[in-house]
């Protein structure tokens, strides 16, 4: 018996590491062209690296969850007219920029491309984990990969050995391959009413800590998110595009502390010297905050509530695309 | 350092497997013990320096008591030995507890203390202590007859396997193991085979397992104020999994430790969610503190009460009461109260304590036995309810939880079932955990798959005798390594969840 342990532990325990590892590898190996199919913005880069267009449409819209809750239930514009490239906060404005690139290397260019997010979409860069799921594992290719790089300088040292990292490198990749693959940008089929927003309901106490947690986040715009929305700048420039910015509605309660703290006038300042200086050869449009909206509107601090709010903003945002169209 | 730590695979247990079987082959089994003690306080080290001086406080007067005890047999030393003990415990884990709440019942919200200390709790406290404590009440009760050298007494308490989370080891289970490990008597190489394949098991347990279903756990219970009835379920039973595979991972990886170092430590689980009743629950759920609670508390404050009732009252209310009731709940209030500094543990004590004096009652009331189903159902309802206070951050938190669970008024489907809904004639909104319909896909895929596997997956700490050297254990042992590691470094929450 102690002979056969002797033999099991020097001999067949080796051997089945090795032979297990070398087959983790090889799968890791073949799967390596795979892209993954984690999340959103996976499916967003997946699309735009490929044109399916029937339709070009005129408009894209990009912008954070609290857009993008909106634009997957509810229907914007004309049937391919509008295409929701919303993502959410953790990709930040250089997702945006990196998805919006992608979209030109493959689609024709639109005529408008709106941005629809809250304020802190503009404050926000990602780093760390944040970015290693929602950016760097997402844009993969050169150019992307040495823009990312550019504005984030942790160099953490991936490993070599695929069997350290499963859960990217195999267990990800054979998820996507059992998930069906995105075929047109994603938007909603339901119409929104023109209900107004009424205050007619009382405020969780959950959802107003939210509000109020929100309200003293900061919204100060950095640098390279500055530098991010120039390169956006360059973008419109050479594909003729035009910009608007506008913000989805916020409840009373973040615009009331906002007001007291000038948080968001000092952002508005911001971002209009940020417009003034990065992008003198495009034309873009600031429009500010479609509405206030009761705080009992909200699911969080951030999100309306579903339907109610949603539809509200889905509403809004709908008048504000056809005023575009009418334009063209 | 814990087991499932990258610096604990792949730097100190080689090293101390390697220099301690090294020692053992080149030079004696004695000295392999000594350089195990080391490996040991290195380990316990590592995580604060200052605590291996608290250790070895408690370690060298704990050994001080039983020589003393040995010598007398003297009832005033084991005193002084509790005493100390339950002080070193008390002090360091439920100092601001007591404080706290004495400020709160006879000050209101009046101060004395302007600011409490944050106290570190010492690592394994608790286990080591209570090992201690066993060690002394043995040595009273006759249970040990003769004191064992010192570094026999420290290698029992600090084996690095067993000393920050247990099993909780009595004296009697190492002492013989420990003399054969000096005279170098043991099977080294295949101990140390069973052991990896115990340990890998553990391990994976640990990582692939608990670790997938925490984040879908912490989820539901973040956000236990506007919890609706299908998460609170989900959330619950989420909780129970992630909880029973960290700790009997851990376990195995205990057990399949201490065999590679040539110790048979006790098996701590015994596939708990099978049991049909509360007491089946307690004899395969944390094994070893059950077995001190019902050596150390329950039996000798049930014997005293039987003793009492049987001559002073007839009444077999007031009986059950005295001999059932009273020492259940004590001890298993003393049980809660060991998990943790506060409320919510006194509480998840007290509901399994409930739980199992109703089930003693059922069986003297000589009440019919129930279907399998209905009493393993009714098993596992109390071990949630007990789990959900075991998890919450306070009491509000998992009274909103277990209201959540069990009133309809917090009903709702998810708002992507909107049209099913509609059509059923059910509420439905924006759930705060079940918000997607990928996500709730996923937690109920995982759910299944882990309830299933909590039931099936064999007991390796405890059927380790049956394993046999082949290729197939080999391919699991590789499999179960490869994957645990792989997944070692995965972020423990959503990142979705922060935007």
């Amino acid at each position: 018996m102690k002979d056969c342990w002797k033999r099991f532990i020097l001999v067949k325990l080796p051997i089945t590491l090795l032979v297990v590892v070398m087959v983790v590898e090889a799968l890791a190996f073949v799967l390596e062209k795979v892209r993954p199919n984690r999340h959103d913005l996976d499916r967003l880069a997946m699309l735009a690296d490929r044109s399916h267009a029937t339709i070009i449409p005129s408009i894209l819209v990009f912008g954070d969850s609290v857009t993008q809750d909106v634009l997957k239930t509810f229907k914007i514009g004309f049937e391919g007219q509008v295409a929701n490239l919303t993502t959410n906060k953790a990709s930040g404005l250089i997702g945006s920029y990196l998805l919006l690139k992608r979209y030109l290397q493959n689609y024709s260019a639109p005529k408008t491309v709106i941005f629809a997010s809250s304020p802190e979409f503009f404050a926000f860069f990602p780093t760390g984990d944040v970015a290693d799921i929602y950016l760097k594992s997402v844009f993969y290719h050169m150019d992307e990969q040495s823009y990312i790089q550019n504005y984030l300088n942790e160099r953490k040292v991936s490993a070599s050995l695929s069997l350290l990292n499963l859960k990217e490198r195999i267990g990800s990749k054979i998820i996507a391959l059992l998930t069906p693959t995105p075929t047109r940008f994603p938007m909603g089929q339901r119409v929104p009413n023109d209900e107004t927003a009424t205050e007619d309901a009382t405020v969780q106490a959950v959802v107003l800590k939210d509000i109020l947690t929100r309200a003293e986040r900061s919204i100060a715009i950095p640098s390279q998110n500055s530098e991010v929305f120039s390169d956006i700048c360059s973008l419109a420039k050479k594909h003729n595009f035009n910009i608007h910015v506008i913000f989805a509605p916020v409840p009373k309660s973040i615009h009331k502390a906002w007001e007291k703290n000038q948080a968001y006038a000092s952002f508005e300042i911001q971002l209009r010297e940020l417009v003034n200086s990065g992008c003198q050869n495009a034309t873009v449009s600031l429009h500010g905050i479609l509405a206030t909206v009761p705080d009992s509107m909200m699911r969080d601090g951030d999100h309306l509530v579903r339907h109610r709010g949603t539809n509200f903003y889905a509403a809004k945002l709908g008048e504000f695309t056809a005023g575009l169209m009418s334009s063209f | 350092m814990l087991f499932a730590s990258k610096e604990f695979l792949f730097l100190f247990l080689p090293l101390a497997l390697l220099v301690f079987h090294g020692a053992r082959c080149i030079c004696n089994g004695k000295i392999a013990v000594n350089i195990l003690i080391i490996f040991s306080l290195v380990f316990y080290s590592w995580w604060k320096l200052e605590f291996i001086i608290l250790l070895g406080i408690s370690v060298s007067l704990n050994y001080l008591f039983l020589r003393l005890i040995l010598i007398s047999q003297s009832k005033l030393i084991l005193t002084a030995g509790l005493i100390f003990n339950l002080g070193l415990i008390a002090y360091f884990k439920y100092r601001n507890f007591f404080i706290e709440n004495i400020e709160l019942l006879f000050l209101g919200n009046f101060s004395i203390f302007e600011t409490y200390d944050t106290i570190l709790i010492p690592l394994g406290i608790s286990f080591y202590t209570f090992q201690q404590i066993a060690m002394l009440i043995d040595a009273r009760d006759g249970a040990i007859k003769h004191t064992p050298p010192f570094l026999n007494f420290v290698q029992f308490i600090t084996f690095f396997p067993q000393l920050i989370a247990g099993p909780i080891v009595l004296y009697k289970e190492l002492r013989e193991q420990i003399e054969n490990l000096q005279k170098n008597q043991i099977d080294g190489i295949q101990l140390f085979g069973i052991g990896s394949a115990v340990f890998s098991f553990g391990l994976f347990k640990k990582v692939c397992l608990a670790d997938t279903i925490a984040p879908f756990a912490d989820n539901a219970f973040n956000s236990h104020q506007i919890i609706t009835m299908l998460e609170a379920w989900a959330g619950s039973i989420a909780y129970s999994l992630q909880l029973y595979f960290d700790f009997s991972g851990y376990s195995d990886m205990a057990v399949g430790l201490g065999l590679m170092f040539g110790l048979r430590l006790p098996f701590n689980f015994d596939t708990p969610f099978r049991a049909r009743n509360m007491t089946n629950f307690w004899k395969s759920w944390h094994i070893t503190m059950t077995r001190f609670f019902m050596l150390y508390v329950y039996s000798p404050a049930a014997l005293r009460l039987g003793r009492f009732t049987e001559t002073h009252l007839k009444n077999i209310l007031l009986v059950f009461i005295l001999t059932i009731l009273a020492p259940t709940i004590f001890t298993f209030l003393l049980s809660g109260l060991w998990h943790g500094a506060g409320w919510t543990f006194v509480m998840f004590g007290f509901v399994n304590g409930l739980a199992l004096v109703i089930n003693n009652a059922w069986r003297m009331l000589k009440m019919p036995k129930l279907p399998f189903i209905v009493s393993w159902s009714l098993t596992m309802l109390s071990v949630l309810i007990s789990f959900v206070y075991f998890r919450a951050e306070n009491m509000q938190a998992a009274h909103n939880f277990v209201i959540a669970m069990f009133s309809i008024d917090y009903f709702f489907l998810p708002n992507w079932l909107e049209i099913f809904a509609d059509e059923i004639g059910v509420s439905w909104k924006t759930l705060p955990v079940l918000s997607s319909g990928s996500y709730s896909i996923k937690f109920l895929v995982i759910l299944i798959i882990m309830s299933v596997l909590s039931v099936t997956l064999p007991n390796l700490s405890k059927n380790y005798k049956e394993l046999k050297p082949s290729w197939i254990l080999a391919s699991a042992i590789a499999f179960m390594l490869i994957m645990s590691v792989g997944l070692l470094d995965r972020p423990k929450v959503f990142l979705y969840f922060q935007f």
